[in-house]
């Protein structure tokens, strides 16, 4: 039993709609206790290993499935999911869409009083897990105000609170930054000090090479390689690259601590210049307008007096989550009404409304930029006057002209993000701002995007990419600039070994 | 009074209860019943400053209705005292989602012993409210990226920009948050227990009296 706590025979699977098959006669037994890694690319299958353990496929996720799964010892194909709600729980990528609750309490009870557990014994469970996790301070608060890393904390948590020998975690850092991922690493280090089976699904190594018994690398729906913990904690940076895989090694270039030198703002002869770019969540915008305030002010948001960006470059904006990278991103293209910052650029000065016009802005989660019910569409209406010509240059240069007239909620999210792209040149964005492009991206999709950065950056663009990647900004940025607590950090050049 | 303690039973009953009554009781006499109720469980509750904004909409809305009828639009004016007459149950609703977290709220639902297929459906639509108002923000944003802001000028256009990415968003957001629940037993085919212990006081019973008295009087109003 203890040696076949987790029993995958022969599993072909198809989900319901799609003409591919994801798993190809798939075999896998885990044993009780054991820490596994699942990695491989985007859609090799990884997640699906994932869903068919906790019994989404198929009792959720429909589709066609062939070969036995069993866990634990119940027949997953005839198990309720209910039933296994005690005995695998499962943390899932995204904290936010994971949640019941508003609030934290109500969320970490949610799977005792589910199971219809005594109220009594639900408030020592809790207790019991609040104090064990270590985050007291988290309790009684709005989940919509807690940060990336608090919001895994919680689904962390909520996920314990029902004891489960298994846990099951699917790509659980993409939305952290380097200290949400060192409490996540602690969190598995104790489950597995207390003896339960963890299975990671990840595209981020570097966190868990010293903690997996086995790793598991995927490939179109098939286990493709299959090391040990110290095998894969040994395997050379050559290797890891051959595979596609992101580095395992990233203590030399961590984002808090990038090597390359300082550069003095007045070096820079030809740059983008910000100028009085200041904010603040709660003092009164008037007072910030008239610029009433003391320049350490802790209240201040964002406070950048000077700031000379490199011209026709991609820089990296790096710091912890909360210090301020998404405001400084949104109070440069002009979307916080109350930052009323100058940009400088080619001899002309752009105030208020006019920096969206130069600025343009790819949000983390693109969805929310797309509009129309075409790619075309999409671009066309970014530009003054529609230039259909100038459209399908755009689309060609970034390998999306054959998906001209399809729907862009019909593309993969990679596809997605050059739909945002074409549309921010297509509205002529001198300065194009990206917001954490690669989170929960794979290797391979990753240098794609690097690649494009750099790219654009080539044709005369001044990219900033707010990003936690290490890997990210050894691959395309020219220089980093660090936020720290709404104010500039260093602005550093990056030197690559 | 934010200290003062009220079973979201009590009003979530009120609010099932009181649309309901329409189909009984004259509007003209159940609405400024219901609406003086609910303004006094505003201003019991502490919720002043709202109190004051609703007091004036409602006054706007009214202001509309007699308006409309003045100047002879039958149709528009059956719309506002449509409003009108759901107003008070706004209030009351917007109490139970400010002053009860979701958590509250489904074990208030689940003692009503309501079937849970409709307390799932309930709790989720109750979680979508502040889910949604912060992708509308979102989505408000980027449509002035791309200058393509919300405008009463070219109100159709904007309301499609707006609406599509929602509705993409709304489907994946309810796929993920159902998978998560499922993984933990929401639909378990046991009596949910719950972390929060809702007890009667004797103001709850207090407040379904007064409750129950005005729709009374409402009544007896109605009938001479």
């Amino acid at each position: 039993m203890s040696e076949n706590f987790i029993k995958i025979k022969h599993v072909h699977f198809k989900y319901k709609g799609s003409e591919k098959g994801l798993l190809d006669d798939l075999s896998l037994t885990i044993p009780k206790g054991e820490t596994l890694l699942l990695t491989g690319a985007s859609g090799s299958g990884k997640t699906t290993i994932i869903r068919l353990i906790n019994g989404l496929i198929p009792h959720y996720y429909q589709g066609d499935l062939e070969g036995s799964i069993s866990v634990a010892g119940y027949d997953i194909v005839k198990t309720e999911l209910y039933e296994l709600a005690g005995v695998v729980g499962t943390v899932f990528q995204n904290p936010r869409s994971q949640f019941f609750s508003v609030d934290t309490d109500g969320e970490i009870v949610f799977g005792p009083e589910n199971i219809g557990m005594e109220t009594g014994k639900i408030k020592e469970r809790k207790q019991d897990i609040v104090s064990e996790m270590h985050i007291e301070k988290l309790m009684g608060r709005s989940l919509f105000e807690l940060s990336g890393g608090e919001k895994q904390s919680i689904a962390c948590a909520s996920v314990a609170a029902l004891l489960p020998e298994i846990i099951l975690l699917d790509e659980p850092s993409s939305n952290l930054d380097q200290g949400a991922i060192g409490n996540l690493r602690e969190v598995i280090k104790r489950w597995k000090a207390q003896g339960k089976t963890i299975i990671i699904s990840e595209h981020r190594l570097w966190y868990l090479k010293d903690l997996v018994d086995r790793v598991i690398y995927m490939e179109t729906g098939k286990i493709r390689h299959e090391w040990s913990g110290w095998e894969f904690a040994a395997m050379d940076s050559e290797k890891v690259r051959s595979l596609q895989m992101r580095p395992l090694k990233v203590s030399d270039i961590l984002a808090s601590d990038f090597a390359g030198s300082d550069i003095q703002t007045q070096e820079i002869s030809d740059g983008v210049v910000l100028k009085d770019f200041y904010f603040s969540y709660n003092r009164k915008p008037y007072l910030i307008r008239k610029k009433k305030f003391q320049q350490n002010d802790e209240g201040l948001s964002l406070c950048i007096p000077k700031l000379t960006l490199p011209k026709n470059t991609v820089i990296g904006v790096i710091g912890h989550n909360g210090t301020g990278k998404s405001t400084f991103l949104k109070c440069v293209c002009g979307l916080e009404k109350d930052c009323h910052g100058i940009i400088e650029t080619d001899g002309k000065e752009y105030k208020g409304k006019e920096r969206l016009k130069i600025c343009y802005m790819v949000m983390q989660d693109v969805n929310h930029q797309l509009f129309t019910d075409s790619v075309q569409g999409e671009v066309l209406l970014s530009m003054e006057e529609e230039d259909k010509e100038r459209c399908d240059q755009i689309l060609q240069s970034l390998g999306i002209l054959e998906f001209k007239e399809k729907h862009p909620m019909a593309l993969s999210g990679g596809q997605k993000q050059r739909v945002a792209i074409a549309s921010a040149i297509a509205a002529d964005a001198k300065l194009m701002l990206f917001d954490e492009p690669t989170s929960g991206l794979d290797f391979c999709h990753m240098e794609k995007v690097g690649g494009l950065l750099k790219s654009l950056a080539d044709a005369g663009n001044t990219v900033l990419v707010a990003t936690h990647d290490p890997e990210l900004i050894e691959l395309c940025c020219d220089y980093v600039l660090c936020i720290e607590n709404g104010r500039v950090g260093y602005l550093r050049v990056v030197e690559r070994s | 009074m934010k200290s003062f303690k009220l079973n979201p039973i009590v009003l979530i009953l009120i609010n099932i209860l009181a649309p309901s009554l329409y189909i009984f009781i004259n509007g003209t006499y159940l609405q400024p019943v219901l609406a003086v109720f609910c303004g006094a469980m505003l201003l019991l509750l502490g919720y002043y400053r709202r109190f004051v904004i609703y007091l004036i909409l409602y006054a706007v809305l009214y202001g509309l209705y007699y308006g409309c009828l003045y100047l002879g639009m039958q149709f528009i004016a059956l719309f506002f005292l449509v409003f009108t007459q759901s107003f008070p149950c706004f209030m009351l609703a917007s109490i139970l989602i400010s002053r009860y977290s979701s958590a509250q709220l489904l074990s208030a639902l689940e003692d009503l012993h309501l079937p849970r297929i409709l307390v799932v459906a309930a709790t989720i639509t109750l979680k979508y409210i502040p889910t949604f108002s912060r992708e509308f923000r979102y989505i408000k944003e980027s449509m002035r990226l791309r200058g393509i802001a919300f405008t009463i000028r070219r109100p159709i256009a904007s309301f499609r920009y707006f609406v599509a990415p929602q509705l993409f968003r709304c489907a994946a957001l309810a796929e993920e948050v159902t998978a998560a629940g499922m993984v933990k037993g929401i639909d378990a085919p046991i009596r949910r227990s719950s972390y929060y212990e809702q007890r009667f006081r004797i103001t709850d019973v207090l407040v379904i009296l007064i409750f129950t008295l005005g729709v009374a009087g409402a009544a007896i109003w109605a009938r001479r």
